[in-house]
């Protein structure tokens, strides 16, 4: 099983931080993502496997119980260990697998954008300084994360119960080859509408929607012997040596699916556009 | 003679390595680090990110390496119109990366947010 090798082939540093979901660590750019890498793979491999695993449960599981039930019922053959078994076999292997894959589980936040920011400014990070970064890798709907749940509403003939999450999942700090302090915090808001309603047939039918709030906050101390700001953009605190410029951007998306990284990208770089080199403005 | 690599996306700044071999694509003399394993370290992270089977094959495994790196950088130039600082002579780079502890101002500072 690839998941598994993936996991094997991880340190006691890295299994440790899959399991805690959580990674809270200074180093180097280039040392955070040789770090984060193989967590990534291990967590695509995992993801990918996942549903086989589950299916395959499901199936064997449900063709164990029903051999079961015939020869149960029909009388036990000669040899109908050599029937029953095998499925049962199945699935305890494919429960296990599908049960493992799930514990190791982390936020896709992680893989679609946590790693490609990390490694589209990995050059941009002063190599001799420590990034500290910290992540919550810890689905966003997590217990730990819920933060209220309101009382059942009647709509429509539908149930709905809302209930809200708040998942402050990533931030950064670190200094750039310029000298710049670049920092940045991802927060997730998120609204989880669970609504209910029997159906003609008198089913009761349970429909799961998610709204997302999601709050990038960047903030960069441009040294001033360096940069000079062209226009006044989101909040600027000055002091002696640096102009710490601060902006945020509020993203809504109907689905637990990650931003883009892209997003955050644009809040650095609109920064960035906003600035001349200080030799040039004073000339 | 240097690597002709260029390194950074928001600054950029040219690689201060030696050039040990020629790309097979573009010809510029290329460091160890500004060539892609993807193609076996004949060509440069560029031109292996501007070719189709790499952009393909990235897009289906979603690893994240310096070619790809270097595919979405070019990308996000063409497509924002953004031009990365490169005021920085190799001259302030040194000074930034070479000064030493007493000199390097605030380092246990945090950034903008509150320290908690």
């Amino acid at each position: 099983m690839k998941g598994w090798k993936a996991y094997r082939s991880l340190n006691a540093e890295q299994k440790r931080a899959l399991r805690a979901k959580r990674i809270e660590m200074n180093r180097p750019a280039g040392a955070l993502l040789e770090f984060l890498k193989p967590l990534a793979a291990c967590d695509a491999m995992s993801d990918k496997f996942r549903t086989t695993l589950g299916c395959t449960f499901a199936f064997t599981l449900a063709a164990t119980i029903v051999l079961a039930l015939i020869y149960a019922t029909n009388g036990w053959p000669e040899g109908w260990w050599t029937i029953v078994v095998p499925p049962a076999l199945f699935a305890i292997f494919a429960g296990w697998g599908w049960s493992w894959t799930r514990s190791v589980d982390i936020s896709n936040n992680f893989r679609k954008f946590a790693l490609p920011v990390l490694t589209v400014l990995r050059e941009d990070f002063d190599p001799a300084r420590p990034v500290h970064v910290r992540l919550d890798l810890a689905a966003p709907t997590a217990p730990s994360k819920k933060r209220g749940k309101d009382e059942a509403v009647k709509k429509g003939g539908r149930k709905v119960v809302n209930s809200r999450y708040v998942d402050a999942w990533m931030s950064v700090e670190g200094v750039l080859v310029d000298g710049t302090k670049l920092a940045w915090r991802v927060t997730d808001a998120i609204r989880e509408s669970k609504r209910t309603k029997r159906n003609a047939r008198g089913k009761i039918k349970t429909k799961t929607k998610y709204k997302k709030k999601s709050t990038i906050e960047v903030s960069m101390g441009l040294k001033k012997k360096s940069y000079e700001l062209r226009k006044a953009l989101g909040e600027v605190a000055e002091d002696e040596r640096r102009n710490t410029v601060s902006l945020s951007r509020r993203v809504v998306t109907a689905s637990l699916d990650p931003i883009d990284p892209r997003v955050l990208l644009d809040l650095v770089a609109s920064i960035f556009r906003n600035t001349r080199p200080a030799k040039e403005a004073g000339a | 003679m240097n690597c002709e690599g260029r390194k950074g996306f928001l600054t950029l700044a040219d690689c201060e390595n030696p050039g040990v071999t020629a790309c097979a694509n573009c010809a510029r003399m290329m460091c160890p680090a500004h060539l892609s394993a993807q193609t076996g370290f004949t060509t440069c992270l560029d031109c292996a990110a501007a070719s189709p089977q790499a952009r393909q094959q990235q897009q289906e495994e979603g690893e994240y390496d310096d070619t790809w790196a270097a595919g979405y950088r070019n990308s996000y130039y063409s497509d924002t119109g953004y031009t990365p600082v490169s005021g920085f002579s190799r001259h302030d780079r040194h000074g930034f990366t070479s000064r030493t502890r007493n000199e390097s101002e605030d380092e246990t500072e945090r950034g903008g947010f509150d320290a908690s």
